[in-house]
């Protein structure tokens, strides 16, 4: 058996059409045979109380007409009569109707019971004598007996009895009518007929449970079902008023109603077997019915069937379309289904072509998408960066060929391990390792520059872009491309470096340095810059040219020496990424007033770069000024100081030339204009000596690491004074310490100390020269200490002791140039030293001259 | 005729005896050597003529001059200013701080005895 589902949609309709049209009939058949059953049921029961009751009535009337007829007869009947016999027959033939009544005869009974007259035999043939003698005797004037069989032939028979009275009342007689129940009598009348085709009816006498008649002659006198053995016959019995169904003693069902007679205390009962009753329903079981039924399922399924079919057609052709097209796809093109119909099925097939046009719009994505794939396996493929993909655990799931070509590992070794496992090494940044950690833990992209390690063992750097894959919002893994940035790393290194080195070089310009923005604004402010200024350098970028330039102007002594760039435009026309020559503006520059007046000369280079439109140089030349003012003072002061004795020598010598004079007058001229002449050589000598110590040219110096004393001693030895006065008196320290000096220059600056010494003590007072080593300045050093007891200065004349051409006699009396002390100064500056000068008026001047010990060659 | 009295003030001495040889016998010549040490003399030598240098100690030869331009109640009193600043711009600073001569130093005996002469044979105003 083919399994039900398997079937096709026709027939399993069909099916269950007729299942379920059986059960309905079956179903239908069954409520209709119970109600119809107890429908007849009642209507028969009804039918048969009704025809009991008629009967019962109909029977009493005819018990109570002969009862009444006998009573009447009864009356005409005297005692002439019962005593002569011939006078009763004639009375009794009077009454040829009544005698009709009794089918077994009209008697007259005699008080002594004899019978007087009557037809064929006497009265004591019946059995039922007590009914008889019960009228005789007066307890009742009238009675029906019990059937009895009658002693002479055996016939069934019951009395129906009267008393004669006479006039006084005495009973003189009895009337008997007898009635033969097995002839056609009175009762048999309503009993013979069959209820109808199978029924009957039944007399019985409770009382003596006999039956009286019935329409089978055969039951009468048969005893009725004796009480308890049939509880619904008692019950019909005992005066029940209705029909009972039940199974009579011969087996057959029966409906049975029964009614009394009130003048017998008979019943009068109904029966008809329940099988006629029911013959409709019988006729439901009929084959005919069956088989009509049968028929017209066939029919009505087969019809059925055709009709499904045909509303199933276009079903099953788009079918019969979509295996085809689903077995051979290529056929199937942009073809639609075709829909003729608007009702379900319709809508069905339309749902289908909807469906189809979804698919082939997924199909031409998918296809697309396809394209797009191996492109980008073959970016994937090709590609000089590594690319890998992970799992959700990090496990390598794949790599291609570049990153193979990278790490040097082979695709069988990486496939699932963790790809810092094995390619970060003892340089990698833990911080970086951190941060990568950190993102995978949280599932989110990251991007970084990490130093792994191949192989091979070479560590190279390489940036990481690695983004997560979300397949339906479950993590799985991440998709990473890395490059090989090494070499970009060692370029920005280098150009880092470079970067440092140039930002050094210039932080490290002592000239003061600012770098304008391509929109002029300060992009750079070197640090000798903030440190003229005193400010931070925050104070000072990104301020405009012109905010630059006030702010400089604030700090002039006078603003309008300062000449604003922002005044000056970018040069033009310079090429891309040139820049111009400096532009030697205001190099007298302008003068600030800060912690103390500074002369800045300026410059600046304008530039066509991308982010530099002008670079401005500072040069602090406050101290070139100063020496240039100092230089022309110096030349105007030594013309002064030369135009003098060239005066006297030029007017003596035009004195001279005109010969007026006498010859002591002429000799005094020429020995005035030898001693200026001499003076003259004398401050062209230290004018000289200042300007080469001025010009600072250490160069000049020959620095030599030297005991001193033994040439202190020579010195104070050989020094001679113009008047050969010499009066020098050397204390001098044993285990002098070395001393790097320039021994020429050195014995230079003692001789002009000692020769002021000598100058300035006009009364010959004694000089001393002392060497010993101190500690000054917190330094080991060598003094050279020069004392006279001469004239000695004011502490006026002490604080101008160095300026150059200074002179402490303004008289001119003492020779000298003035530049002395100054050329002594310069002298010891250059070699380290300092010198210190007291001196009181009138007492005498200690000059002390410090010079630094040398340790191991350099100045401590 | 009376002598004319003429006062020489220079810090140096050999240029005051210098222009005191100069200047001759003809002259009553005095001496000073700062523009300090004149003043106190001024009242006392009345002098005709005035030679003064410019660059000395203490007072400057020019102040002194304008100084004594305005208080000095003796107005016809000549003043030449004997220096050795020669540049143009300074020799007119001179002249318009009330000198009535300039001469240069070095400068020549005879140039200076011209001079003297030539202002003393002007006629006062």
């Amino acid at each position: 058996m083919k399994n039900f589902n398997s079937l096709s949609l026709k027939t399993r309709v069909i099916s269950t059409v007729i299942l379920i049209f059986l059960i309905a009939m079956i179903a239908l058949t069954t409520f209709a045979r119970k109600n119809i059953r107890e429908d007849i049921l009642a209507l028969a029961s009804h039918q048969i109380v009704s025809t009991a009751t008629i009967g019962a009535a109909q029977l009493n009337q005819d018990f109570e007409d002969r009862l009444y007829g006998l009573a009447g007869a009864a009356k005409m009947i005297t005692q002439p009569m019962i005593n002569n016999p011939a006078l009763l027959a004639a009375e009794m033939n009077h009454r040829p109707l009544l005698s009709l009544l009794f089918s077994e005869g009209l008697y007259t009974v005699m008080p002594n019971g004899t019978t007087i007259t009557g037809q064929g035999h006497s009265t004591q043939a019946f059995v039922d004598q007590a009914s008889i003698h019960a009228v005789l005797s007066g307890q009742t004037s009238s009675i029906i007996g019990p059937p009895t069989r009658n002693t002479h032939h055996q016939a069934p028979i019951f009395l129906m009895v009267t008393a004669i009275k006479n006039q006084q009342g005495q009973v003189i007689g009895a009337l008997v009518g007898a009635t033969n129940l097995a002839k056609a009598n009175f009762i048999s009348k309503a009993t013979d007929e069959p209820y109808g085709n199978t029924g009957g009816f039944l007399l019985i006498d409770p009382k003596h449970r006999l039956i009286i008649s019935a329409t089978d002659k055969s039951r009468i006198m048969e005893p009725s079902p004796p009480p308890g053995r049939i509880a619904a016959f008692d019950k019909l019995l005992a005066g029940y008023e209705g029909a009972i169904v039940f199974t009579n003693p011969k087996g057959v069902e029966v409906l049975e109603s029964a009614k009394i007679i009130p003048s017998t205390g008979w019943q009068f009962i109904v029966a008809l077997p329940t099988s006629e009753i029911f013959t409709p329903i019988r006729a439901l079981n009929n084959l005919r019915f069956i088989i009509t039924g049968t028929l017209t399922l066939i029919l009505m399924s087969a019809l059925s069937w055709w009709c499904l079919r045909q509303l199933f057609v276009p079903m099953t052709t788009a079918a019969q379309t979509l295996s085809h097209w689903s077995a051979h796809p290529e056929t199937m093109a942009e073809k639609n289904l075709t829909v003729h119909r608007e009702d379900e099925i319709g809508t069905l097939i339309n749902a289908f072509n909807q469906l189809l046009t979804i698919n082939r719009e997924r199909e031409m994505v998918i296809t697309s998408h396809k394209e797009e794939y191996k492109k980008l396996a073959i970016v994937a493929q090709t590609t000089t960066n590594s690319v890998s993909i992970t799992d959700r655990h990090s496990h390598l799931l794949w790599v291609n060929p570049a990153f193979l070509t990278q790490t040097g590992y082979t695709e069988a070794f990486m496939l699932g391990k963790k790809p810092g496992s094995f390619l970060q090494g003892e340089d990698t940044n833990p911080d970086t390792v951190k941060i990568m950690r950190g993102a995978i833990k949280n599932h989110k992209g990251f991007d970084v520059e990490i130093l792994n390690y191949k192989k091979s063992g070479e560590p190279y750097w390489t940036h990481i872009i690695a983004t997560p894959i979300d397949v339906n919002d479950e993590n799985s893994g991440y998709v990473s491309i890395q490059a090989d940035i090494t070499e970009q790393k060692k370029v920005l290194a280098i150009a880092e470096q470079d970067r440092e080195d140039k930002e050094a070089m210039f932080d490290s310009n002592p000239n003061p340095m600012l770098v304008l923005n391509s929109q002029r604004f300060v992009s750079y402010a070197n640090p000798a810059f903030c440190e003229l200024f005193n400010i931070k350098v925050r104070q000072i970028l990104f301020l405009s040219e012109l905010e630059l330039d006030r702010f400089i102007q604030t700090k002039c002594i006078d603003a309008d020496d300062y000449l604003a760039t922002s005044s000056l435009p970018i040069q033009a026309g310079l090429k891309a990424g040139k820049t111009s020559t400096p532009n030697n503006d205001s190099e007298l520059g302008f003068t600030l007033q800060l912690d103390e007046a500074k002369v800045i000369a300026r410059k600046y280079i304008d530039c066509n770069l991308p982010r530099i439109s002008r670079i401005i140089y500072y040069r602090d030349i406050t101290e070139r000024t100063l020496i240039d003012r100092m230089k022309s003072e110096f030349v105007a002061t030594a013309a002064h100081e030369l135009r003098t004795p060239m005066t006297i020598i030029y007017g003596y010598t035009e004195l001279l030339k005109m010969g007026t004079d006498s010859m002591d007058e002429q000799q005094e001229m020429l020995e005035v204009i030898h001693t200026q002449s001499q003076a003259m050589i004398h401050l062209l000598n230290d004018m000289l000596d200042v300007a080469r110590i001025e010009a600072q040219a250490v160069g000049l110096y020959q620095m030599e690491l030297q005991p001193i004393g033994p040439r202190l001693q020579t010195l104070a030895d050989s020094f001679i004074t113009s008047d050969n006065h010499n009066k020098i008196t050397l204390e001098m320290s044993p285990n002098l310490p070395e001393v790097k000096v320039d021994i020429a220059k050195l014995e230079q600056a003692i001789k002009n100390c000692l020769s002021n010494a000598y100058k300035f003590s006009p009364k010959r007072g004694e000089v001393t020269m002392r060497v010993t080593e101190v500690t000054h300045d917190k330094q080991r050093k060598v003094l050279i200490a020069i004392e006279d007891q001469g004239i000695g200065m004011t502490p006026e004349q002490l604080e101008r002791v160095f300026e150059k051409f200074y002179r402490a006699d303004p008289s001119g009396v003492i020779p000298g140039t003035g530049l002395g002390m100054a050329i002594i100064k310069s002298i010891i500056e250059q070699h380290g030293g300092a010198i210190v000068i007291e001196s009181e008026l009138g007492k005498g001047t200690q000059v002390m001259l410090y010079l630094p010990v040398a340790v191991g060659g350099e100045y401590e | 005729m009376m002598m004319k009295k003429i006062l020489v003030i220079d810090d140096n001495a050999e240029i005051r005896k210098l222009i005191k040889v100069s200047l001759g016998n003809k002259f009553q010549v005095s001496e000073a050597d700062s523009a300090a040490n004149a003043s106190l003399r001024l009242e006392q030598d009345r002098p005709d003529l005035i030679l003064l240098d410019i660059m000395m100690p203490g007072i400057n030869g020019l102040d002194w001059c304008k100084l004594i331009r305005r208080w000095y109640q003796y107005n016809d009193m000549k003043i030449i200013l004997v220096s050795a600043l020669n540049q143009q711009h300074e020799i007119m600073e001179g002249l318009q701080s009330g000198a009535d001569g300039y001469i240069t130093k070095p400068f020549s005996p005879t140039h200076l005895l011209n001079e003297v002469n030539r202002l003393f044979s002007e006629p006062a105003i």
